[in-house]
């Protein structure tokens, strides 16, 4: 249990040694944070000046004025003061008492609230002299879309960005993008996407990322570009051009020489003047934030006039770089100030050989660096090293499994000297290297020869992690996954780019990524899973026997459908069997499971039912193995959804809802992750619309509204898709409701743009053309569909193929080209007939009747309604035989049929008469029905 | 003899000149040529622009930068970037810490009565003996500097900035016995 102790405003963490009010961190050197833990912890109770020296300072002798020195300080933090004290209180002869009222409580990670996501990290200390640089690029802010806060590292580019996205208040979204935490330019629209919850596998990212983006006014913060600095330059333009409320704020060392760019270059802070005296000295923002520091480091500090040169010749020295600063500051814990004032003189007269001419800023904050890294201990430097390997923040339980040992020591060592900087957010407390602090240290890593071994152990702990994390890493929703998480993913990047690089370990990399697809998955970051899944499965592939558990789970992600583009179906299926393979060597029934769903699911999305039902019948067979009583229901569920598809909708409807009945005693499990689909949504889908076929049409949109209802509250973005798809949108159009039609197709289009769903958008565009179809556009109804249709084929779904057919039959038709129309439709039938494939049949043959009409062919049409009839009649399927009906009905028929005689199939056959031959001939041989050419 | 300390080149950057739209400001291919001819003999190069800061210099179309060279090297050379980036001031240079210069852009032409800026720096360094290369030198000679001590080689092609800096760091390493080593 990890304990936090909260008092006023501040909450106090002795296991991370990080102080906060209201979620910002407040500085304190560590004797000051030890003299703090102590007292807080025995809040209530006299603690005697030679209990806390013997706590604080175990192992040296301390005068009793070096306690008072902290005590002060400690007071200025907490904004205490001794005439009126609020927290702390000195019992005179006795000692100190903490005596504000503590509430203790615990922070073990994952009791904590969440953390809002693109919400900036909370700024460390005050912000000195840059009052005129935040209101003057606020101006430029006002006017542009795109300013550019520019300067050299360590200038305080990122803490000027922070105060301007706090103080602006036009209401905008927010969003924190940290750039260097990505090395690769390409990353730039993937980090954005994943801040904005847009999928990766969008087909246009960036067009995808402008609309979610340009949904409300919004200022997007991209902090440190300066590495990948012509990749952010086009993903700003591009979102520039495609948006109208989108605007950036960019902190950049060099600017993005982007169009309609705003530069406010940022001066290194005042310093003062040679000639200054202490006043003035104290006065120079440069000065204040040294004093800062120092305060925090030494429990207190008053610039005295024998310090005032000494402090003003140090910031001087250091330009005025804000980071340059602190890390001189940090280290007056252990220096006087003017051992530290020569210590930085002898270490530049080295760098500048005498010469007079000025250091480039980026040489002094370099040679500030080397300073800094040559005073710290061997452990230490190794320490600072190691934390390198991390992107972003990190906790502190990572910290500590990546340095080993003595791991909190180091890092709160660390955290005195200024190198690694404290985020806290709310509860939880993050640590970071400022990037420019990282890549040094990384360089002076990789420079020991350690890179491995330390990137090894961050991997470790990684998978721990991760594994660790699995069962919530499924059932949590996305956006408490990504709170909780999405700091892991910068790291786990660099970690999984080592591994599969030149110096890497490979299979650590292969076991870091299937623990870690899951997150990818919620997080939508599709493409970076699809490339360590690849990259694992060639280094297993190529050493067979490694790891045969691990291959099989590898398969199995590599088929799930978020990894499989529309362009490449064939690699699901090919996963899939390869998967299957291993599984049953393994006898691993669990994965068996998932390979054999998976094929059944890609056999019924080829219109192969009758396959799919061979495959519902093997993994039935194979539920008698598995040890959750949940997959003999879902064992259930499949051969019943089969039977819709067979046309057999009657025992369909019996099967689900059996099987729904009794998957509503299982608890609820991890059946959306392994069988993707939510068990019961997916039973829903298939029962509704065997109720719409069998007559309840009413009832069934009703059940499909509730379900979609459903697929919103558990935030799956798959089934609400699912349902669009597979329910909604094809029974709002069968029902002839267009307005209703139009909504969800509109809804599902928007669902699948931000998610990796392409077929489902595909779906989408062409349940559209029917209804551009429907309002007498048949020609761009064609347009509409044909490609969309096209791209559906080649990607192996055919499932809704009849559908669409018939769309494209009737705008065919209806621009004259009957030929084509009935050739089309007679091709579907003829396929419908080899797979099995039957359920849209009737309407097909309804279809090809209505071509007949127009071609003023009354034998043809009697014929096509004759087939459509006894099919409709035959499935049960009510619903057919009533549009069949309504057609035969209506006058085009009518007078046709008036006109040339030709026997009415249906009242014949409602009279119990005798089919005309030739109809029934016609309707199964559709070939025998030439168009008029 | 070794020299004490290694060679050292002055990089002055002319800024484009809004006012008049032909002169644009240094292209980056004619910056990286120098730098790295400097750099890879172990020189130090000090990169600088009238008013300090990001010297806007021009970069070739990203296509176009793959495949130079000098200018790939540069963009993915972080120091490099950040000493274009942060150039130093005019009012920074001290000219005895320089073996040599070489102005890149339009430094216009002398000006009466001018105390500061590039054309009085050159000046500068020229009477303190230093030999000292301007691209394009339209419009300083003849009749108009005098090199006094030190010697002003003129250019009026950008493809002349690599045999420049050659010229260049061969006089410089002569002046003395060669880099440090």
């Amino acid at each position: 249990m990890e304990d936090e102790f909260r008092f006023g405003p501040f909450s106090l963490r002795p296991d991370r040694r990080s102080l906060s009010r209201n979620g910002e961190a407040v500085p304190l050197g560590s004797r000051a944070m030890d003299v703090l833990i102590c007292l807080v912890t025995h809040a209530g109770e006299i603690r005697t000046q030679a209990q806390i020296v013997a706590q604080v300072w175990p192992d040296t002798h301390v005068e009793e004025a070096n306690l008072r020195v902290h005590v002060s300080g400690l007071r200025k933090a907490l904004g205490d003061n001794r005439a009126n004290p609020g927290f702390i209180t000195n019992v005179p002869g006795r000692g100190y008492m903490f005596v504000a009222p503590v509430t203790r409580v615990d922070a073990t990670p994952g009791r904590t609230g969440p953390e809002a996501r693109g919400v900036p990290p909370a700024a460390q200390g005050r912000l000195f002299g840059r009052e005129d640089a935040v209101r003057a690029a606020m101006a430029q802010l006002a006017k542009g879309r795109l300013v550019t806060l520019t300067g050299p590292g360590g200038v305080g580019k990122s803490a000027v960005a922070r105060a301007i996205l706090s103080r602006l208040d036009d209401g905008c979204r927010k969003v924190w993008i940290d750039l260097s935490e990505i090395d690769a330019g390409e990353r730039v629209p993937t980090v954005a996407a994943t801040a904005f919850g847009v999928a990766t596998r969008s087909r246009d990212l960036v067009g995808a990322l402008a609309q979610a983006m340009d949904d409300v006014p919004t200022l997007v913060v991209l902090d440190s570009c300066e590495h990948v600095v012509e990749a952010a330059t086009l993903f700003v333009e591009t979102i520039l051009a495609g948006t109208a409320s989108v605007r950036f704020l960019a902190t950049s060392r060099e600017p993005l020489r982007a169009c309609g760019e705003r530069i406010h270059r940022l001066q290194p802070l005042t310093t003062p003047a040679a000639d200054a005296g202490t006043a003035e000295v104290a006065h120079a923002p440069a000065v204040q934030l040294f004093l800062e520091r120092a305060d925090a480091a030494l429990g207190g500090y008053e610039l005295s006039d024998a310090d005032a040169p000494l402090v003003a010749l140090i910031c001087q020295r250091l330009d005025g770089i804000a980071l340059a600063i602190e890390l001189a500051a940090g280290r007056l814990e252990t220096m006087g100030i003017a051992a530290l004032a020569a210590s930085l003189s002898d270490s530049f007269s080295v760098l500048t050989r005498g010469r007079r001419t000025a250091l480039a800023r980026h040489q002094t904050l370099r040679a500030t660096l080397d300073w800094s890294y040559m005073l710290l201990e061997p452990a230490e430097q190794r320490a600072l090293q190691a934390l390198s390997v991390f992107r972003g923040r990190f906790p502190a339980e990572a910290a500590e499994a990546v340095l080993g040992g003595d791991g909190a020591e180091l890092l709160a060592a660390l955290i005195a000297k200024s190198l690694v900087v404290l985020e806290a957010d709310r509860s939880v407390t993050f640590y970071r290297l400022l990037d420019t602090t990282r890549i040094y240290a990384f360089e002076t890593l990789e420079g020991a020869g350690e890179l491995e071994a330390v990137m090894g152990r961050l991997g470790r702990h990684l998978l721990g992690h991760l594994e660790g994390a699995g069962p919530y890493l499924y059932s949590g929703t996305t956006e408490d996954v990504a709170t909780g998480f999405a700091h892991v993913v910068p790291s786990l990047r660099a970690c999984l780019d080592w591994a599969f690089g030149e110096t890497g370990d490979s299979l650590i990399g292969a076991r870091l990524t299937v623990a870690a697809l899951p997150l990818f998955f919620k997080l939508s970051l599709c493409d970076e899973s699809l490339a360590a899944v690849t990259a694992s499965i060639h280094f297993l592939d190529a050493n067979p026997d490694l790891d045969e558990t691990l291959r099989m789970k590898l398969y199995t992600a590599l088929g799930w459908p978020q990894l499989v583009s529309a362009d490449e179906p064939e690699r699901g299926v090919a996963a899939w069997h390869a998967s299957a393979r291993i599984a049953e060597r393994l006898g691993d029934v669990d994965h068996q499971l998932r390979a054999v769903w998976a094929l059944w699911v890609d056999a019924v999305n080829r219109g192969e039912p009758g396959q799919g039902l061979m495959l519902a019948e093997r993994f039935a067979g194979l539920t008698a193995a598995s040890p959750d009583p949940a997959d003999v229901c879902v064992g259930r569920r499949m051969p019943a959804a089969t039977l819709h598809w067979l046309g057999r909708h009657e025992a369909a409807a019996a099967g689900l809802t059996e099987m729904l009945a009794d998957y509503e005693y299982l608890p609820a499990g991890g059946h959306t992750i392994r069988f993707y689909f939510d068990q019961k949504i997916t039973a829903h889908i298939i029962l509704s619309r065997c109720r719409w076929f069998l007559g309840d049409e009413a009832g069934a949109l009703e059940a499909v509204e509730a379900k979609l209802t459903q697929a919103r509250s558990i935030r799956h973005t798959a089934s609400l898709s699912n349902v669009l798809a597979e329910a909604a949108c094809p029974l709002a159009l069968a029902s002839d409701d267009d307005a209703l039609a139009a909504r969800y197709v509109a809804l599902l289009k928007e669902h699948t743009r931000l998610a990796s769903l392409d077929v489902w958008h595909t779906y989408a565009e062409c349940f559209e053309s029917e209804l551009v179809q429907r309002q007498g556009d048949s020609a761009g109804c064609l347009r509409q569909l044909r490609p969309n249709l096209d791209q559906l084929r080649s990607s192996g779904f055919i499932l809704f193929e009849p559908v669409f057919v018939a769309t494209e039959a009737r705008a065919l038709s209806r621009l004259g080209r009957h030929a084509e129309a009935l050739g089309i439709v007679d091709r579907a039938l003829a396929r419908g007939r080899r797979s099995g494939g039957s359920w849209w049949a009737p309407e097909l043959y309804r279809e090809r009747a209505g071509i007949c009409l127009r071609m003023s062919d009354a034998a043809g049409a009697a014929a096509g309604f004759d087939a459509a009839l006894r099919m409709a009649r035959a499935a049960g399927a009510t619903a057919l035989v009533r549009r069949v009906e309504r057609d035969m009905t209506g006058p085009a028929f009518t007078s046709i049929y008036k006109s040339q005689l030709v026997p009415r199939p249906g009242r014949r056959q409602a009279r119990g008469e005798q089919e005309p031959p030739h109809a029934a001939r016609s309707a199964d041989t559709p070939s025998d029905h030439p168009g008029p050419g | 003899m070794p020299r004490a300390q290694p060679i050292r080149l002055l990089i002055i950057l002319a800024p484009a000149d809004a006012a008049r739209e032909k002169m644009a400001g240094p292209r980056l291919e004619t910056v990286a040529a120098a730098y790295y001819l400097f750099r890879d003999r172990e020189a130090e190069v000090v990169l600088a622009t009238p008013a300090g800061g990001d010297a806007g210099v021009v970069k070739p179309h990203p296509d176009r930068s793959a495949r130079l060279t000098d200018v790939a090297r540069f963009l993915a050379d972080r120091t490099a970037r950040d000493d274009l980036a942060d150039t130093l001031s005019l009012s920074q240079i001290v000219v005895e810490d320089f073996d040599t210069a070489l102005c890149l852009g339009n430094c216009g032409g002398p000006r009466a009565g001018e105390a500061t800026g590039i054309i009085p720096l050159l000046a500068a360094l020229l009477c303190a003996g230093r030999p000292v290369g301007v691209i394009p030198g339209r419009g300083l000679l003849p009749g108009g500097e005098s090199a006094a001590n030190g010697l002003l080689l003129l250019a009026e092609r950008r493809s002349w900035a690599l045999p420049m800096a050659q010229a260049l760091y061969a006089l410089a390493a002569a002046s003395g016995a060669g880099p440090a080593r």
